[in-house]
């Protein structure tokens, strides 16, 4: 796959823009804007780039938090690549934005059940025993909160920016 | 059909903050501590050292007595005075007993009076009897 400078340049955007949104919001739980972005950049740029996008924002993001490991990094990169795979595969043409804000719940639990792999189903001596009932009672809240705070923010946010998105492709490309 | 988008938009909006606010607050509960705050208890020897130290977490009608009795092993009281704590016994003659210290100074109650807050440094100190005072 060939990638322009100018693509290039939309990516390293791209990825400025969901690494410090997430930076930004860090200090409430869970309340990011990270769903949204990603599913307008998987319609918008397409799978690959987005993937590119996905891959480059988890490391940041793990390096900066700390679990840069294999223990968190391939399953938080799993939880967020699957909004690309998704979206590309089956809403592609989706432009409901009440789908896609049900979407944005839906990719907000995958993301977060993600992570019962590593809390869960593999054994670590620091968190063992933590069993997935007792997993999932303590994560619900934090649950909710990613999935509404996505649901609203797509609701409203979705249409707003997919229209400055657009614009700014277009004088990119132009 | 707008109108009626917009009306569905706001009714699943005011349902998501709901739900974003209830979990916010659910959360910021369960941080806050189960207590009220924390009060150092040490047991202090006849040569300065210490025989036991804790920290004690209290709630706000907790008494220090009771959290001192609850902490520590061996703890009687007689008349309001602690007589006996981890393996000191005062004697009989009184020749050595527990006197007490709030934050390093002598407290002029007893413990049943004794006023503490977060931080408070309560020291059972066995001191010895001095009957000359000359």
């Amino acid at each position: 796959m060939h990638l322009s400078i100018k693509d290039i340049v939309i990516i390293a955007a791209c990825i400025s823009i969901v690494f410090v949104q997430e930076q930004l919001l860090s200090f409430l739980p869970n309340i990011q804007l990270t769903i949204l972005l990603l599913i307008l950049y998987s319609k918008k740029l397409g799978l690959i780039k987005t993937i590119i996008i996905v891959i480059i924002h988890s490391f940041l993001d793990c390096l900066v938090t700390g679990s840069l490991n294999l223990y968190y990094f391939p399953f938080m990169l799993m939880g967020w690549l699957l909004i690309p795979v998704i979206i590309n595969l089956f809403f592609r043409k989706t432009e409901s934005v009440i789908t896609l804000s049900i979407m944005g719940i839906v990719f907000a639990l995958l993301y977060s059940w993600a992570y019962i792999i590593p809390n869960v189903l593999i054994p670590n001596e620091s968190i063992s025993n933590v069993g997935l009932i007792n997993y999932l009672a303590a994560d619900i809240t934090f649950e909710i909160i990613l999935a509404s705070s996505s649901f609203l923010s797509i609701l409203w946010l979705y249409n707003p920016c997919s229209k400055v998105f657009d614009k700014i492709l277009k004088d990119v490309y132009k | 059909m707008f109108k009626k988008n917009l009306i569905l938009k706001i009714v699943l909006s005011v349902i998501a903050l709901g739900a974003v606010v209830l979990c916010v607050v659910l959360l910021h509960n369960s941080f806050k501590p189960d207590y009220d705050g924390i009060i150092t208890v040490e047991v202090i020897d006849l040569d300065g050292s210490v025989i036991n130290k804790k920290e004690i977490e209290f709630k706000e009608n907790d008494q220090l007595m009771n959290l001192i009795e609850d902490n520590f092993n061996n703890v009687t009281y007689q008349n309001g005075m602690i007589m006996s704590v981890e393996d000191y016994n005062t004697p009989s003659d009184w020749s050595t007993f527990l006197s007490i210290y709030v934050n390093d100074e002598m407290s002029p109650v007893g413990l049943a009076d004794i006023v503490f807050t977060d931080g408070t440094k309560i020291s059972l100190i066995i001191t010895e009897y001095i009957s000359d005072w000359s």
